[in-house]
């Protein structure tokens, strides 16, 4: 329905009048729907701009570290292998656990050489530590600068002898939230992870909502003051046609009145 | 010399301008006034309702500043939790996601009343 059609012709054709009527009738529904657009414009102007600070604030402060993992010895075969305890699971390479739960790692070492040898197991669990606290080590020292590292005294090994060291941990609760990084994807993937290569055990865990909206996220193009301007953009749009549509609808009156005056 | 029909618009013009002032001159404030003369200049006018005809109609405004607003503070909240940093598009998907939800609306009820 347009404005100036419906005044022009308003002098000429008394049936107009109908017409503007209906015109304010449009302008006041969508009053109050532009109303509520404005404010909730304004409210997305105020959470862009946190997020914007946020963005700003943090972008230099992301956590990057990087595990050096140690190479595998060829005279020494190691495998690792894990249960759930608290569910009374079986030894596995690949469990679930929740958090709570006690999870018990086994480390078994093998003397491939032909002599007798001197061994010491010591294990990088920094990936375990991200989301677990050991309970029980059985006999080995923990150290944790500059990464979590777990060491048993070493023993004796005789050619194809074996020895087990269990690692006892309880699963962090609730789980932290630790960002992706790049440069380690180990990182804030949520599995617990130990051994090398082939030989690897993990254990899977939940992986919360936010770290799921996070890789979601993590898909979409960074436009750090893109958003702010964005939504200020909307907001100037939104409160361009609030404010046009008050002046329509008090002019549209203001003419209604005064023709009835006349 | 001007035929019947241009004199007839030349009225209706006059007509238009006379009431357009004294409606202007019944704003309370001067920025209204002068938002009024602004509006009603015929190239923002033109655009103004080509606009609330396709990407500004109200209900998808609606839907899209709600949706947009709401969907960027749970996302907000959820980034604090999961201690991640939004990349500032959300808003741009957020917003078209909710214009369309918007429209939706607005025919649902159209095809309603109908019926």
């Amino acid at each position: 329905m347009k404005f100036r059609s419906i005044v022009s012709d308003i002098p000429f054709h008394p049936s107009r009048v109908q017409d503007a009527d209906a015109l304010a009738l449009l302008l006041h529904k969508r009053h109050l729907l532009l109303r509520i657009a404005a404010a909730a414009s304004i409210l997305l102007l105020a959470v862009n701009t946190l997020v914007a600070i946020t963005l700003t604030m943090e972008s230099d402060n992301k956590p990057s570290a990087t595990i050096n993992r140690s190479q595998p010895d060829d005279d020494l075969l190691e495998s690792s292998e894990a249960r759930n305890l608290t569910s009374y699971g079986d030894y596995s390479n690949d469990i679930e656990a929740s958090p709570g739960e006690i999870v018990e790692f086994r480390y078994t070492l093998t003397n491939q050489s032909a002599t007798n040898q001197s061994y010491s197991l010591e294990k990088d669990i920094s990936d375990i530590t991200q989301y677990a606290y050991v309970i029980d080590a059985s006999g080995g020292s923990l150290s944790t600068e500059p990464l979590a590292k777990i060491s048993w005294p070493a023993t004796d090994l005789t050619p194809n002898e074996s020895i087990s060291r269990t690692l006892l941990v309880k699963i962090m609760s609730p789980l932290p939230a630790t960002p992706d990084d790049s440069t380690d994807s180990t990182l804030g993937d949520y599995k617990l992870q130990t051994g090398d290569g082939d030989r690897q055990t993990t254990v899977s865990l939940p992986v919360p909502t936010s770290k799921r909206i996070e890789r979601q996220v993590e898909k979409l193009p960074q436009i750090p003051l893109g958003g702010v301007m964005l939504s200020l953009s909307i907001f100037l749009f939104v409160s361009y046609f609030y404010v046009r549509n008050q002046i329509l609808l008090h002019e549209i009156k203001t003419i209604r009145n005064s023709h009835n005056a006349k | 010399m001007p035929n019947r029909s241009e004199n007839s618009r030349r009225t209706k013009r006059h007509a238009y301008k006379t009431l357009l002032n004294e409606a202007q001159s019944a704003l309370p404030y001067k920025a209204e006034r002068r938002f009024s003369r602004f509006i009603h200049s015929y190239a923002i006018e033109r655009a103004s309702e080509l606009l609330e005809t396709t990407v500004a109609r109200p209900c998808g405004l609606v839907g899209a500043s709600i949706t947009s607003a709401t969907g960027l503070s749970i996302l907000y909240v959820f980034s604090i939790q999961g201690n991640f940093i939004l990349h500032g598009s959300e808003v741009m998907l957020l917003w078209v996601l909710g214009y369309f939800a918007g429209l939706v609306v607005e025919a649902l009820r159209y095809i309603i009343r109908r019926n």
